[in-house]
């Protein structure tokens, strides 16, 4: 009897609840204003502190997590699904992860296969993530202007410890994050094919995707320790000098704003042309006199359009700031014009100088992720390097 | 570029498997955009059911067949100076084409608004796209065209990859095939060249088993472009995207490979210099090593209409500015009103859609799904997770006892694992409850699942993680199972309670979903879109809302029997109510429609349309306004009705109707009853419990002719007409029948379709549908004409006056259907239906008359003489409507085309003229151009 042959077949196929979702403990987020949220903790189980910024990327966690210019931060995920996928170790940006922590409404194990887990990265890289946090509702309260200290910690943190140590947690824009994530040495990345024009590069903690933008348009690019001197970074005698992005607030970084006061100063004399991006911009911005202030809502994600100015050309772009230059006389009078604005609110997103040898930009051209729309940037800075 | 002082919007006709409501909502969006820009429209149209054809919509409305020589006069007479050819679906796209293929453009100096046709011709033509596309350096599927096997071998051999065959010239592609081996290759390429007539076959890459990946993408003529939504098919390549369980945003792929394939959509649409909306097909290799573009498709779509839905960006509205020649970056943001509308919307929640497709009505169909498309309709749900997102799907299907825990008892899944998994699980519309069964009995695992599928192992995860999750909801907290997405139905089913113990429990916990914005942004700005859905999450901050509002329950998923022309009642129903000074809140779930788009009411919820979801849409009101809210049932065909028992039984009161009247109208005894009572003729019949009482039953009727219905009808189904000893006896060895029957004489004479407008006191038909074909071919299928040919007016008042008194009679207020047969000097009462129907929007294009509004109105308190209706049968107008049906039964094999009491037709066409012989013949030759 067939039928009877197949009641007693053994049934060996796997159950579907054998595949667990990755170990979790329970955990809590706790804000400086009093907010509590509990969810599960993933990655370590060490607490940590940081302020909180929320992103709108629905893809790219690899790159977030890994990216310098969240240093001291702890990263909401507005979309509500992470992990889905395995992240390959090129995709992410730096060779360690830099944002302190995750929210995120659920954590997904992916599929096996090459890469890693988001959760692996976590492990790796020491920090949690909160899970089953209905992070629309904390994107809300922040957007409201929350206080953004806070603390993901084990759940057996009790509530009023956890808000405590959000309170006393040492703020973001108080700290040199900078010489935190960047280089100490001196590095060379070599140019893909033949070489076209070398880039000395100020790294404040520079992405991975910078670098190999520049190194495929066959930029041999020097890296340099935040801290170079002008004289340093003279003495590389290159084509162009590329500040890079990094985290942080850049008013409280002198010697660097002097350093690349200078560096303007040669560059509209003739000298190497410049080109920053994200605290490289702000960087020049400051150098030329001009003042940068905290965004009420930092700009993080990959779908704000920006209005090339002087082409009426729209791009939209990957954005990762918390701050901004303030579009003040001191641009004016420093020679310099707004040459990028976002179109959503305004906030400037790029510079140029009127002699033509500087150039800066609030987004990333370079994306990781979200798009690179705007990689033009790049091509004219390597025009201008090779002028 | 001036603006165009008048323009040209053709719309697509008949609603077809392929081609549905999607174009009335951009048609509606374009007219409307173009009206606050100041331009006159001059729309054509031959589909009387939808809002487009209405004159405050589409401005000067002509319905006519969608031919050259048709459009020709039109232009001649109105002369508009700009045509929008991007917005009514291929047809309208393919007869702009051809309008300006014959000249007819330049010679009356319309020039094309938007996309170019040239950029059209070239997104169309499929070698030159695809040289276009190489030219750009992004992948196309390998192919070679051959003339010897020799020749054949030489391309597999270096592409050494599975190959499709397609030989030239042959009908359908027989003689065609795929290969996995050489060995295959080589039988293939024999057949293909043996059975092409020239002796040529197309050798091309198989994509199969694919992923496949749409980005809907908008350009403007400052070469802005961005993507508005990326959508990822869970059914691999080889299921046509409208047959294709389809998820948004992309949900399995890493980053760089979104970029990479965003970016190569963005440069086909660039490198097309596109000015509007487009949709880009791309298949990505399951490893995510590699991709090919599919297609393009050059003007919006069912896609962008699902992407506008999901991301709450209205692309045909933007797309037609566009076509102004205004750019992205210089118009308001639509939905957060900020600076541009250039920004790609962010989502912080997932959409999913399925198909609704009509193997209900037809078991023998073929439910195999390929290339060919064979869905009605779909459905959307919106929520923070894939997996409740899911579940809130397949409510939105409304799935009549075939919920996430349905299992066909064929499969034995509870006794064995199927011999055969891969036949198992070969495409079809049950292949989600067959992965669903196979998982909760342990027969197979989610891996195994992926592998014979193709399916997406992230997909196969989440249903395995449901799966489990449903084992644990017994015993759980309530808020956990809700979390997760169970409907109170499944719930309830699962702890062997009535799913009204489960909401009762929820009630006296407090637990209910809470209503989240979608907003295009993620929360990042503050928006006012009025675009809702229900999520077991934190409430967000609401807005306060002051005014009494009145709920409209929509349609749902396009079926046969109940289509585009509910989604016209529902908006029309919403515009009224909005123009009462009250606030229209809508709840539906079709992404397709016009009730759908937030700027057609003042709030809008788009949910399943069952009990759970009704009723926690009404209780939000209920705390948002302070009052509760008045629904409005009778515009959302059956679906709407259906609610009313639960809906009275929750002690909510229905505008216009009660349960009562409902009933009585549903339940064929007691209709009887009140027909006597009223001295209203109905068909003798009596009830049948089985074969022998049936026979017995005809035998009392004097026997066949005799038509069997179930007692409790719904939506038509399983209805019978039985005119020979043979049909009986088929019909008794053949059916699945639902005793009792109620069988009745089949009655020889003109069958009517009679709306009646009621305010409770008075009553008036504005207009009496004659239906052309012998009773027993369904009204939906017959050929229809009004006013009545064949039918004397004292006749025609008899049975408007019996409408009426049955409305009265119910107690209705609003609208009521009467389907009768006159014969002779009687007149037959066959069935009232206490909603509106398919004939509504005819009647209101006839005569010219809002008929909803009016109806609406009435059902929630005017009069008749308040909304300007004079009692009593409205007098002929100087036009005769004659409506033909049209069907996509081409599409389905194994459907017979035969007609009978089973409705078959999809969509209709209308002719209007002041001759009946005239309008049939425009009719006809409307129809006649869809296939028809």
């Amino acid at each position: 009897m067939p039928i009877a042959a197949q009641q007693t077949e053994p049934d060996t196929t796997p159950a579907a609840t054998e595949r667990l979702a990755s170990f979790s403990s329970p955990g809590l987020l706790a804000l400086e204003g009093g907010m509590v949220v509990r969810g599960a903790l993933h990655g370590s189980r060490l607490a940590a502190e940081g302020d909180l910024v929320f992103t709108t990327a629905a893809t790219g966690w690899g790159e977030i997590l890994t990216d310098p210019s969240y240093a001291g931060q702890m990263v909401v995920l507005t979309h509500p699904m992470a992990g889905s996928y395995r992240i390959a170790r090129g995709e992410l940006e730096s060779s360690q992860v830099h944002a302190r922590g995750l929210v995120v409404t659920r954590m997904v194990d992916p599929p096996p296969g090459p890469g890693l887990s988001l959760n692996d990265l976590l492990v790796e890289g020491g920090v949690p993530a909160l899970s089953g946090v209905d992070t629309r509702a904390l994107t809300l309260h922040l957007r409201g202007g929350a206080a953004r200290r806070a603390v993901v910690a084990p759940a057996e943190t009790t509530e009023d410890v956890a808000i405590e140590m959000a309170r006393s947690s040492v703020a973001w824009d108080t700290v040199d994050h900078v010489s935190a994530v960047a280089t100490r040495d001196p590095f060379v990345v070599a140019p893909v094919g033949a070489r076209r024009a070398r880039a000395v590069l100020i790294d404040y903690g520079v992405k991975r995707s910078l670098l190999v933008a520049l190194a495929s348009r066959g930029i041999e690019v020097v890296g340099m320790p935040p801290g170079s001197s002008h004289a340093d970074v003279a003495a590389v005698n290159a084509d162009i000098v590329v500040l890079s992005p990094g985290p942080g607030d850049p008013s409280r970084m002198s010697p660097q704003i002097a350093t690349v006061r200078a560096l303007a100063a040669d560059a509209i004399d003739g000298g190497a042309p410049i080109l920053g991006i994200c605290l490289g911009h702000q960087l020049l911005a400051l150098a030329a006199g001009a003042e940068t202030r905290r965004l009420a809502v930092g700009h993080h994600g990959g779908n704000h359009a920006v209005l090339e100015v002087a082409t009426g050309r729209v791009d939209i772009g990957a954005h990762n700031h918390e701050v901004e230059v303030i579009d003040g006389p001191a641009l004016a009078a420093a020679g310099y014009r707004v040459s990028h604005r976002d179109l959503n609110d305004g906030t400037v997103e790029g510079l140029v100088h009127g002699s033509g040898r500087i150039a800066s930009v609030q987004f990333h051209p370079e994306g990781a992720p979200g798009p690179i729309d705007a990689a033009r940037v790049f091509d004219r800075a390597l025009e201008r390097a090779l002028a | 570029m001036t603006a165009p002082s008048r323009v040209l919007v053709i719309g697509s006709g008949p609603i077809l498997i392929g081609q549905a409501a999607e174009f009335d909502y951009a048609g509606v969006q374009a007219c409307l955009a173009l009206r606050e820009e100041g331009i006159e429209t001059v729309l054509v149209n031959s589909n009387p059911a939808t809002v487009m054809t209405d004159p405050d919509v589409g401005g000067t409305v002509i319905i006519c067949p969608l031919t050259i020589e048709h459009v020709t006069r039109v232009i001649e007479e109105h002369r508009p100076d700009a045509l929008l050819p991007t917005l009514g679906g291929q047809t309208g796209l393919n007869l702009a084409v051809a309008l300006d293929d014959a000249g007819i453009l330049e010679r009356f100096g319309v020039r094309v608004l938007g996309t170019p046709l040239t950029a059209v011709r070239a997104a169309e033509d499929r070698g030159g796209f695809r040289d276009l596309v190489i030219g750009i350096g992004e992948p196309v599927p390998e192919s070679a065209v051959v003339e010897s096997l020799d020749d054949g071998m030489r391309f597999v051999e270096v592409l050494n990859a599975p190959i499709v065959v397609r030989p030239a010239y042959t009908l359908g592609g027989g003689g065609g095939g795929f290969a996995h081996t050489a060995g295959e290759a080589r039988e293939r390429i024999v057949a293909g060249l043996a059975a092409s007539p020239i002796g040529q076959v197309l050798v091309e890459r198989s994509l199969l088993g694919w992923y496949e990946i749409e980005f809907e993408v908008l350009r403007d003529a400052n070469d802005t472009t961005i993507a508005i939504c990326g959508i990822e098919n869970l059914d691999p390549m080889g299921v046509h995207t409208g047959d294709s369980i389809v998820v948004a945003p992309i949900q399995t792929l890493p980053d760089p490979l979104v970029q990479r394939l965003r970016r190569c959509a963005l440069k086909i649409v660039r490198a097309l210099k596109l000015e509007g909306g487009c949709n880009v097909q791309l298949a990505v290799a399951p490893d995510g090593s590699d991709y090919r573009v599919i297609e393009v498709n050059p003007r919006v779509s069912r896609s962008s209409a699902l992407a506008s839905k999901a991301t709450g960006y209205p692309i045909a509205r933007i797309a037609a500015l566009i076509a102004l020649g205004k750019r992205l970056h210089e118009m308001p943001n639509p939905a957060t009103g900020g600076n541009s509308a250039a920004f790609e919307p962010a989502v912080d929640y997932v959409v999913v859609k399925l198909p609704r497709w009509p193997f209900d009505k037809f078991p023998t169909a073929d439910r195999s799904l390929g290339v060919q498309m064979k869905a009605t309709g779909e459905a959307m749900a919106i929520d923070r997770e894939f997996g409740s997102a899911l579940l809130k799907a397949i409510r939105s299907l409304e799935p009549r006892g075939r919920g996430w825990l349905w299992e066909d008892p064929a499969w034995q899944l509870g006794h064995r694992r199927p011999h055969d998994l891969e036949s198992f699980l070969a495409p079809t519309d049950t292949r989600l409850w067959r992965m669903i069964g196979l998982l909760r009995h342990g027969r197979t695992g989610a891996p195994a699942i992926s592998a014979v599928t193709g399916i997406a192992p992230w997909f196969t995860d989440r249903l395995a993680e449901l799966v489990e999750a449903e084992s644990r909801v017994v015993g759980a907290p309530l808020l956990d199972a809700k979390r997760i997405g169970f409907g109170d139905a499944d719930i309830a089913a699962l702890s062997g309670v009535p799913p009204v113990a489960i909401r009762r429990a929820r009630v006296r916990a407090g637990i209910g979903p809470a209503y989240r914005r979608v907003d295009t942004c993620a929360g990042e700005f503050p928006a006012e879109t009025p675009y809702f859905y229900s999520s077991y999450a934190e409430a967000e901050v609401r807005a306060p809302a002051e005014r009494q509002s009145v709920i409209v329950v929509g349609s749902g998923p396009i079926r046969i029997g109940q289509g585009i022309e509910f989604d016209y009642c529902s908006v029309r129903a919403a515009w009224a109510i909005r123009e009462m000074g009250l606030d229209a809140v809508v709840i539906n779930n079709n992404p397709e429609t016009v009730s759908t788009d937030y700027d057609a009411c003042t709030r809008l919820y788009f949910e399943p349309l069952d009990t759970e979801s009704v009723l926690d849409v009404i209780d939000h009101e209920r705390a948002l306004t302070g009052t509760p809210p008045a629904v409005v049932l009778t515009f959302g065909g059956q679906t709407a009705i259906d609610l009313a028992k639960d809906l009275a039984y929750a002690d909510v009161p229905i505008a216009g109707l009660t349960a009562e009247a409902i009933e009585i109208t549903e339940d064929r005894e007691r209709f009887a009853g009140l027909l006597d009572e009223l001295g209203l003729e109905g068909p003798r019949g009596s009830l049948a419990s089985d074969a022998d009482s049936l026979r017995a039953s005809i035998g009392a009727l004097g026997g066949l002719p005799v038509i069997v219905r179930p007692s409790w009808v719904i939506g038509g189904r399983g209805i019978a007409v039985l005119r020979t000893p043979l049909d009986l006896a088929s019909y008794l060895t053949t059916t699945e029948i639902g005793w009792p029957l109620r069988v009745d004489a089949l009655v020889a004479g003109i069958e009517l379709d009679v709306d009646v407008i009621s305010d409770g006191t008075d009553w008036c038909v504005p207009g009496i549908l004659e239906q052309v074909d012998p009773p027993g071919v369904h009204s939906g299928d017959s050929v229809g004409v009004l006013p009545p040919q064949h039918l004397s007016r004292p006749m025609q008042e008899r049975a408007a006056e019996a409408a009426g008194r049955i409305a009265l009679a119910l107690g209705v207020r609003g609208i009521l259907n009467v389907q009768m047969i006159a014969s002779d000097e009687r007149v037959v009462v066959i069935e009232a239906n206490p909603r509106a129907s398919r004939t509504v929007p005819i009647v209101a294009k006839a005569v010219g008359l809002d008929v909803v509004a009016a109806a609406v109105r009435c059902a929630l308190g005017a009069t008749l003489a308040s909304v300007g209706l004079a009692a009593g049968l409205a007098e002929d107008g100087g036009e005769v409507a004659v409506k033909v049906p049209v069907g996509s039964l081409w599409r389905l094999p194994g459907v017979s085309s035969e007609l009978g009491p089973e409705m078959r037709s999809t969509g209709e066409v209308l002719g209007l003229a002041t001759s009946a012989s005239a309008a049939h013949a425009l009719a006809r030759e409307a129809a006649a151009t869809h296939g028809g």
